[in-house]
């Protein structure tokens, strides 16, 4: 029978034929396995019965697989597809609006939140009913609720509507019910995906693009407003966004790759979720805990993912992350008038972003280090002269 | 012999078939259960087989469950009601077809010519 190491072996093969869906590499490394062992129980080594296998398979075969998969799933959600397109779309437009001070700017900006709370309603509806077999519905419910929340929050303080506040709260209860309860079915069902992971892994390449147009418009803003001498208002509404987005994709993909395999783990991705969420509280919380919150995030977040992504750039990742803790120290204590310095300054930020920037190169085909980099650039950006 | 056209076509058909005979089956057991029942004509490739099951999922007709077997993460998949509905539905119509494909592919008996009239 094929040992661990073998298994090892199969799951390289089917990461070099660029199979990224985690639940078709996972089914697909289970069906490998399986007619190598049968090949093995008649009497073959397992090299002999591996090489057989391979040698059965066409080339580019899974590649192939992987997008008539992808198309096959993906008609299911076309609705949710065109709202989150529509949501960038009307996100860049309203910002464009309110950067020229043309009327009706925060109205589009209302209706890109509101295009987005469509997009994720209507995905998580069609993946719950087309997947009503799945473990967690509750919990993916709970999730996109206490997101939906989150924009109703920040809408309210562009309007500077009252009630924001308490929107946020249920938001921040939403979100730490729903990492509760995955943490909770994970420790009891371990290896069974739940629901909100396995809909996770189906949109996780288009959410990192949405992260991805996000920061880059958030950037943009805080560019052109330090330029023009404008508010920072967008930018840091699109900044805290992102940095939310980005939190969320990095939570949910640690709970993917790592939970399943160490109970100590799922306890500090948990532990990472409720210093990510708590800080939205900003109006309850002063910011020396804040500030501490934020630290625990950085520093065990960027462990697990230097654990989960067994990636040839680790160092390159704890060079960097162990960077960005610096910096973040630096500023927090300026903004806690216990440094004198001045981190605002331009001359100070323009080499820190460029060395900000080098990660995206280096960590592109990671996507744990990518999304984790994302997050520490945006907050970067916004910890620029920040307006909120 | 088996031609990939013909399973192309039949193909929904035969893993709705499977699955309604049994509780529940995981991707490589179809593809066995495939080549034991044809004799081996049948070998399904997984481009054939994963892409269907997906979107047999994704139309309602499957559920799945995953267990942790040696290590490694097996999807089982089951019919669901409707599921149950359509295989019945379409093992009669694909009997019926192959029934009047019979007759079409039998030989045609040749009139007998009568030449005594030359």
């Amino acid at each position: 029978m094929s040992t661990k190491l073998d298994i090892g072996k199969i799951e390289i093969f089917l990461d070099h034929q660029g199979l990224s869906f985690k639940p078709l590499k996972a089914e697909l490394l289970d069906h490998l396995v399986s007619d190598v062992e049968r090949r093995m129980m008649q009497g073959e080594t397992f090299e002999i019965a591996w090489n057989q296998v391979k040698d059965e398979i066409p080339s580019n075969h899974f590649k192939t697989i992987q997008q008539q998969t992808m198309e096959t799933i993906d008609s299911r959600f076309r609705i949710s597809r065109i709202f989150s397109n529509l949501f960038l779309a009307l996100m860049i437009m309203g910002s464009l609006f309110k950067f020229f001070h043309l009327p009706g700017a925060g109205i589009i900006l209302l209706v890109s939140f509101g295009a987005l709370a469509i997009s994720l309603l209507s995905g998580s509806l069609s993946g719950l009913i087309v997947n009503r077999g799945k473990r967690g519905g509750v919990w993916l419910v709970s999730m996109v609720l206490g997101v939906l929340f989150l924009l109703t929050a920040y809408c309210f303080r562009i309007l500077h509507l009252p009630g924001a506040n308490l929107a946020a709260l249920v938001a921040v209860g939403l979100l730490l019910v729903s990492v509760l309860g995955i943490t909770l079915s994970i420790q009891k069902h371990a290896g069974d995906e739940s629901l909100l992971t396995f809909l996770h892994s189906k949109y996780a390449t288009s959410i990192q693009r949405a992260l991805i147009v996000l920061l880059s418009v958030g950037v943009l803003f805080k560019v052109l407003a330090t330029v023009k001498g404008n508010d920072f208002f967008v930018g840091d509404i699109t900044l805290i966004l992102l940095i939310y987005g980005a939190g969320i994709q990095l939570l949910l993909f640690l709970f993917q790759s790592i939970a399943n395999n160490s109970q100590r783990n799922i306890l500090l991705v948990a532990i990472c979720a409720v210093c990510l969420f708590l800080p939205i509280l900003n109006f309850y919380l002063p910011f020396t805990t804040r500030f501490v919150l934020a630290l625990i995030f950085y520093l065990l977040a960027g462990y697990l993912v230097y654990q989960a992504a067994s990636s040839a750039n680790g160092t390159f990742f704890l060079l960097f992350a162990g960077f960005n803790i610096v910096h973040f120290v630096g500023w927090s204590l300026m903004k806690m008038e216990v440094l004198g310095a001045d981190m605002q300054n331009l001359l100070y930020n323009i080499p820190v972003a460029i060395i900000f920037t080098i990660p995206f190169w280096i960590f592109r085909k990671n996507k744990l280090m990518l999304t984790y980099w994302i997050l520490i650039f945006g907050a970067f950006a916004l910890q620029f002269t920040q307006s909120i | 012999m088996s031609s990939k056209e013909f399973i192309r076509g039949t193909l929904k058909t035969i893993i709705l078939k499977l699955l309604a005979e049994n509780k529940q089956l995981y991707g490589y057991e179809i593809s066995q259960r495939v080549a034991e029942l044809s004799g081996e004509e049948i070998q399904l490739t997984y481009g054939a087989l994963y892409p269907v099951l997906y979107k047999l999922e994704s139309e309602g007709l499957l559920v799945t469950n995953s267990e942790i077997v040696d290590n490694r993460v097996r999807k089982y998949y089951s019919l669901t009601k409707k599921g149950h509905e359509l295989a019945k539905e379409k093992v009669s119509e694909l009997q019926k077809f192959t029934e009047i494909l019979k007759n079409i592919l039998a030989p045609i008996p040749q009139p007998k010519m009568n030449l005594s009239g030359l």
